[in-house]
C-alpha cells in the first residue's frame, strides 16, 4: 500500500465565550411587556387575571349534564367508575390542573390594589375559586396536599408535600368560603349572575360541606375516614360539624328567592307542566332562581354541546330514576297495583309533572314550532335519541342547537332549589328538620310544579326508596329517603348523581353488575316480535324481536333485536335493558376514592400516599 | 433561544370559550411560563480527529473524521416537577450530554476502456455513526420519565411480550395469574363486556420481575417493573453508496442511502399503523391488513402476525403501551436517486450540446418494516413531527432534453 499523502491529524477546540458581563444582561427587562411587579394594580388588571379562574375551573355543562351514574347512562360507553378502569395514571392530576390554584395563589399575592373595597372584592373572587378547586380534589382522592401560596421551583419542602387530612382541607375550604361570602358583593354591578356572589360563596358552601357531612357519616370508621372526630387546627370537626357548616350557609339563602315559574314557550297548557322544562332551555339565565350561571352566546361562538352529545350518546333516563318520580297526588309509584310492569303510557300516567319534563312521555312536543300552525311540533320516540326507552329531554331546545357545538343555552351552576335541598338534607341528617324546615324547601320546590307538599316530617320510611339507598341511616332515615328522591328528581343531570351515591355509601349502585344493567321501559312477553305503539297515538314505534326479523312497520331505527347488546331483564319479558353483560364488581374498600398517579408519588420521593386498597405497583 | 427566557413575562388575551356580557369574549391575563433563577450560557467542546488517505494515485481515497462532542449546561427543561407546581419545569442548564461518533468515506474513481470507448467510473460509500448519552443531569432517584446519568439518547423502554394466547383458558389462566388490567391491558378491561377478558389472540406480556403483576415498577432505573430498554429510536450507521458511470455518451449515477439500524414504536395516531386498533372510524385501512391481525378462524396461520386479536381502541392515546410485540425495525435502504442520460453524438452550427436524460426520485426502498406494511415509508415514520406517518415521500420521475446553443 502507498501512502501517498497524510494530513496531520488535526484538534479543533471550541472553547465558551467568556461573557464578562452576563450577569446584567441576564437581569435586563424587556421594556414592551407588562411585569408582575407593576401588574395588580387596577380593577381592570385584577378582572383579567381572575376571568381565568372562570374559565379553568368552572365546569362545562358536558362535565355535568353528561356524568353517567345509576340514574342516567349512555349507550356508548359507562365511565371508568362503572366499569372499574380507574388507573393510577396522571392525566387528571397534570401540573396544568393544578395551574388554576397557581394562577389564584399568584394574585392572591400579588393584589396591590389601592382602592380597598376592589382588593376585598378581588380576594373574595380568589377565596371562592380556591374552595372550587380544592373542594372538586377532596371529593376526588379524600386526602390532599394544601398549598396557600405560590410554589417555586426550588422549595423542595412543598413540591414534596405530604397530604393533608381531607378534614383539614375541608376546614380551609369553609374558611375561604366564609371569607369569600364576606367579601363577595351581593350583586356585581353588570351581568351579575354570571359573576361569583356572596350567595354563590354560601351556595358552594352549603354544597361542600354538605358532602364532606354526609362523607363522614357514611363512611366512618372506614380506611376514608377512620377517625369521625377529630381537632385540625383547634376546631373540632365531625359530619356533626359539617352538616351544620352546610345548614347554616344554605339557611342564609333559604326563603329570600323565587323558583322560575314561566311558561313563555308554551311547551305545555299550564305552566306547572312547562316551566320546569323552559327553564333549562332559556338562552339567557333566569334571575330568580339562577344564583350562578354560566354563558354561551351564537354570536361569539361561545358554545357547548350536550344537546348533541344527548343524542349522539343516546342518554336515557334508568327505571330507577323514574320510580323516584311520585304520583301526582303525592303518593309513591309502588302503591299503584301492577307498579312494575306498567307500560310506557301508563307509566307518566298521574305522575309528578317533572317526569314529563324531563323524560321524552306521550304527547311529547319538541322547542321547534310548525311555521305554517304555529304549534309545537310532535317527535316519534327514537331509538336514535335513547337506548331503553327514556330519552332524556331537559337540556334539550330547538334542532338547531343540535349540532357539535352549538347548544348556546346558559348553563346554571348554582341553582336555588340545590340550596334547598341541601338545607334539607342537612337537618335531615342531623336529625333536627322540621316541618317548617319542609315547608321552606322542599313543598316549594314542589309547589313549583304543582305537586303536594309534605305536612309533617315523614317517620315511616319508603320500602322502596329503602331498597334503592340501603345505607341510609340517622333518626330522621324516613325524611332523609324523602330528601333524596326529591334531589334525584329537581337535579337529575346537573352532575351530582355520581358523588351523591358515593357520599351516601351507595357507590356499589353504580355498577350495572349490581343493578342488573341499565333498565328502561318493562316490555311484556306477548310485546316481543310484535308491532307496539307505545304512547297509543295509533303509530307503531318499537318492534323487539329475537332471531329473524319479521315485517314491522316501526320506523327502521327502531326495529331492535334483542340478543347482544339489548336484553329483557327477565328474559322473555321485562324493562328493555342495556349493559345487563357488564361484570365489574365494586370493591367497598377501594372504590370510593380515586388512585394517587404512581408517577407523583415517585416524584415527590412516597411524601405522596396512596389511597386505600389500590395498587399502583411502586415498591413503597 | 427565547430573549427573554429568564424573565416572567405577563400576557394578555381573549378566551374563546368564555364571556359574560355576550358581546366580547372575555379577556385574561396570566404568567407565560416561570423562570430558573440561575441560568448560564450552555458550553459546547468539540473534538475531532480527521484523517484523509490517498492511495493508488489517488483513485482510492479514504477520508475519516472521529469526534467527540461535550455539551456542559445545555438549557433543556430541568427534573420534572411534582405536578402541583402548576406549570411546566422550567428550561434550566440541566444536562451536560457527550457525543461520541464518526464519519468514513471511501471512494475510488478510475476509468477504463471498453469496446474502444473510455468509461469513466467512480464510488463512494459512506457511513457515519454517533452515540449521545447523558453525563449529568439532576436526577437522583433515576427516574425513567427524565433524562439519568448514562442515559443513552433514544432508549426505548418497553415491555417484553411473548406472542398471543393460543388459546381462551391460555388467556384465562393468565388473568387469574397476573393483574395487567390496569396497566397493559387497560383497553381490554374497557370493552363491552363480555369482551371485557382476556382472550386467544390477546398479547402475551412478560411478567420479567416475577411479582404477578405488569407494570412500571417505580419507574426508576433500579425498579423499572416489568420493563427494560428494547430498542432505541436514534438512527444508526447512516450510510450511503454512490456511484457515477460515463461511456460512449451515456451516463448513470446511482444514489442509494440507507440506515442501518432504527427502532420504531409506531405511535398511536399512526393511523397507517393502527386502523382500527386506534381510531373509531378510520378512513384508511390497507388492503392486506386482515392478512396481518390474528384470526381466530379454525385453521388460520397467525405464525407472521402484526397485530393481535382484532379489537377496537386498544392502541388508542391512553391505552397504547410501548412493548417488543409492536417494535418495528425501521431499518432501510433507499434509491434515492437514478439517473441516466446520453448526450447525442451531434454537432452543428446551432447546437453545441443536447442530452436526453431519464431521472427518479425515492425510486424504492428496502426495509424490514415493509414486513408488518409497506403502506408506511421508514424514514418518514421516523423523523415526522406529527408521528402521523401519513405522506410517504413521493416517487418522483422526470424526463428531459438539455440543449446548449
Amino acid at each position: 500500500m502507498l501512502m501517498k499523502k497524510i494530513i496531520i491529524p488535526f484538534v479543533l477546540l471550541a472553547a465558551s465565550m467568556a461573557f464578562s458581563s452576563c450577569e446584567d444582561f441576564l437581569t435586563k427587562s424587556p421594556e414592551t411587556s407588562l411585569s408582575p411587579d407593576t401588574y395588580f394594580s387596577s380593577e381592570r388588571e385584577l378582572d383579567l387575571w381572575a376571568n381565568k379562574f372562570y374559565y379553568d375551573i368552572l365546569p362545562e355543562p358536558g362535565d355535568l349534564a353528561e356524568l353517567s351514574a345509576d340514574d342516567n347512562g349512555s349507550s356508548s360507553s359507562l365511565n371508568a367508575v362503572q366499569k372499574g378502569t380507574r388507573t393510577p395514571s396522571s392525566k387528571s392530576w397534570s401540573a396544568d390542573t393544578w395551574k388554576p390554584l397557581r394562577n389564584i395563589n399568584y394574585m392572591l399575592e400579588n393584589n396591590k390594589c389601592a382602592d380597598a373595597a376592589v382588593k376585598a372584592r378581588y380576594d373574595g373572587v380568589c377565596y371562592f375559586f380556591r374552595a372550587w378547586f380544592y373542594y372538586e380534589k377532596v371529593r376526588q382522592y379524600g386526602d390532599i396536599p394544601w398549598y396557600d401560596h405560590v410554589i417555586g421551583s426550588g422549595d423542595t419542602e412543598d413540591l414534596n408535600k405530604a397530604r393533608d387530612s381531607r378534614g383539614y382541607v375541608m376546614l380551609k375550604i369553609i374558611q375561604d368560603l366564609d371569607k369569600a361570602a364576606e367579601l363577595l358583593p351581593a350583586r356585581w354591578s353588570s351581568d351579575a349572575v354570571y359573576h361569583v356572589s356572596r350567595e354563590a360563596a354560601l351556595a358552594l358552601k352549603s354544597r361542600a360541606a354538605l358532602f364532606e357531612g354526609t362523607f363522614r357519616k357514611y363512611h366512618a370508621g372506614t380506611a376514608f375516614v377512620p377517625v369521625d372526630e377529630e381537632i385540625v387546627d383547634g376546631v373540632a370537626i365531625s359530619s356533626e360539624y359539617f352538616l351544620r357548616q352546610a345548614a347554616e350557609a344554605a339557611g342564609k339563602i333559604v326563603g329570600t328567592r323565587k323558583l322560575y315559574k314561566a311558561n313563555t314557550l308554551k311547551l305545555a297548557d299550564n305552566a306547572t307542566d312547562a316551566c320546569y322544562r323552559e327553564y333549562f332551555i332559556l338562552e339567557d339565565a333566569e334571575l330568580d332562581e339562577t344564583i350562578f350561571s354560566r354563558r354561551y352566546n351564537v354570536d361569539l361562538k361561545v358554545r357547548h354541546g350536550v344537546q348533541f352529545d344527548y343524542k349522539n350518546h343516546h342518554r336515557s333516563a334508568s327505571i330507577r330514576q323514574v320510580n323516584h318520580y311520585l304520583q301526582a297526588d303525592g303518593t309513591p309509584i309502588q302503591t299503584r297495583a301492577g307498579w312494575e310492569t306498567l307500560s310506557y303510557y301508563d307509566l307518566f300516567q298521574n305522575r309528578d309533572p317533572r317526569l314529563a319534563q324531563t323524560i321524552q312521555g306521550p304527547g311529547y312536543v319538541m322547542a321547534d314550532v310548525d311555521e305554517t300552525t304555529k304549534l309545537h311540533k310532535t317527535e316519534q320516540l327514537s331509538w336514535e335519541r335513547t337506548f331503553n326507552g327514556f330519552r332524556i329531554i331537559k337540556y334539550i331546545s330547538d334542532t338547531g342547537h343540535e349540532g357539535a357545538t352549538t347548544s348556546t343555552t346558559d348553563y346554571p351552576l348554582l341553582r336555588y332549589p340545590e340550596v334547598l335541598l341541601n338545607y334539607a338534607e342537612a337537618k335531615a341528617e342531623l336529625g333536627e328538620l322540621t316541618a317548617e324546615d319542609l315547608a321552606k324547601t322542599i313543598n316549594v320546590i314542589r309547589d313549583r310544579v304543582g305537586m303536594p307538599g309534605i305536612t309533617e316530617v315523614p317517620t315511616v320510611a319508603d320500602a322502596l326508596m329503602e331498597s334503592y339507598y340501603p345505607h341510609a341511616k340517622g333518626a330522621q332515615k324516613a325524611a332523609i329517603l324523602e330528601v333524596r328522591r326529591e334531589r334525584a328528581v329537581e337535579l337529575f343531570c346537573e352532575g351530582f348523581r355520581q358523588w351523591d351515591m358515593l357520599r351516601w355509601g351507595e357507590g356499589a349502585l353504580l355498577t350495572p353488575k349490581a343493578t342488573g344493567g341499565f333498565k328502561g321501559i318493562y316490555i311484556a312477553a306477548d310485546q316481543v316480535g310484535v308491532d307496539i305503539d307505545l304512547d297509543q297515538d295509533g303509530k307503531v314505534d318499537l318492534y323487539l324481536y329475537t332471531g329473524t326479523k319479521g315485517s314491522s312497520k316501526a320506523p327502521s331505527t327502531n326495529q331492535i333485536q334483542l340478543g347482544g347488546g339489548f336484553t329483557l331483564s327477565e328474559g322473555t319479558h321485562g324493562n328493555l335493558t342495556y349493559w345487563a353483560a357488564e361484570d365489574y364488581v365494586w370493591n367497598e374498600s377501594r372504590d370510593y376514592l380515586w388512585p394517587i398517579p404512581a408517577d407523583q408519588r415517585t416524584l415527590t420521593d412516597y411524601a405522596l400516599t396512596q389511597n386505600p386498597g389500590w395498587d399502583d405497583g411502586l415498591s413503597q | 433561544m427565547d430573549n427573554y427566557y429568564y424573565w416572567e413575562e405577563l400576557k394578555t388575551g381573549l378566551l374563546s370559550g368564555y364571556t359574560f356580557d355576550a358581546l366580547n369574549n372575555a379577556g385574561y391575563a396570566y404568567v407565560d411560563a416561570p423562570v430558573s433563577s440561575s441560568l448560564t450560557w450552555e458550553t459546547v467542546i468539540s473534538k475531532n480527529l480527521g484523517i484523509d488517505l490517498g492511495f493508488l494515485g489517488d483513485r482510492l481515497t479514504l477520508n475519516a473524521d472521529f469526534f467527540i462532542r461535550d455539551t456542559k449546561n445545555m438549557l433543556t427543561a430541568g427534573m420534572t416537577l411534582p405536578s402541583v407546581y402548576g406549570q411546566a419545569a422550567p428550561k434550566e442548564n440541566a444536562a451536560d450530554l457527550r457525543t461520541n461518533g464518526y464519519e468514513l468515506a471511501l471512494s475510488w474513481k478510475d476509468h477504463k476502456t471498453v469496446h474502444g470507448k473510455p468509461l469513466y467510473y467512480g464510488i463512494t460509500a459512506t457511513l457515519g455513526d454517533f452515540v449521545t448519552v447523558i453525563t449529568r443531569f439532576d436526577n437522583e432517584k433515576n427516574i425513567l420519565s427524565d433524562n439519568y446519568v448514562g442515559k443513552r439518547l433514544g432508549d426505548i423502554w418497553g415491555y417484553r411480550t411473548d406472542g398471543v394466547f393460543a388459546t381462551d383458558e391460555e388467556a384465562a389462566d393468565y388473568e387469574l395469574n397476573v393483574d395487567s388490567f390496569s396497566t397493559v391491558n387497560k383497553g381490554i378491561k374497557g370493552q363491552i363486556a363480555p369482551w371485557n377478558h382476556l382472550m386467544s389472540g390477546d398479547v402475551v406480556y412478560k411478567d420479567l420481575n416475577g411479582d404477578g403483576k405488569i407494570n412500571t415498577g417505580d419507574n426508576t432505573l433500579d425498579n423499572p417493573g416489568d420493563r427494560e430498554v428494547i430498542g432505541n429510536s436514534r438512527p444508526r450507521y447512516n450510510y450511503a453508496f454512490k456511484g457515477d458511470f460515463s461511456w460512449f455518451g451515456f451516463d448513470l449515477s446511482v444514489f442509494f442511502q440507507g440506515v442501518g439500524k432504527l427502532d420504531w414504536m409506531p405511535n398511536y395516531n399512526c393511523i397507517y399503523f393502527w386502523g382500527p386498533y386506534s381510531y373509531h372510524r378510520p378512513t384508511f385501512v390497507p388492503n392486506d391488513f386482515r392478512e396481518k391481525c390474528w384470526s381466530a378462524e379454525p385453521g388460520a396461520d397467525n405464525s407472521n402476525i402484526v397485530y393481535p386479536r382484532q379489537r377496537g381502541r386498544i392502541a388508542t392515546s391512553s391505552n397504547l403501551v410501548t412493548s417488543d410485540f409492536y417494535l418495528q425495525s425501521a431499518a432501510y435502504l433507499r434509491l434515492k436517486n437514478l439517473t441516466l442520460g446520453y448526450t447525442l453524438p451531434l454537432k452543428t452550427r446551432v447546437i453545441e450540446k443536447a442530452r436526453v436524460y431519464f431521472s427518479g426520485e425515492n425510486l424504492c426502498y428496502f426495509s424490514p418494516l415493509k414486513k408488518a406494511t409497506k403502506y408506511i415509508d421508514p424514514e418518514v415514520a421516523t423523523t415526522s413531527i406529527s408521528e402521523d406517518c401519513t405522506y410517504p415521500y413521493s416517487k418522483t420521475f422526470s424526463v428531459g432534453i438539455d440543449v446548449t446553443f
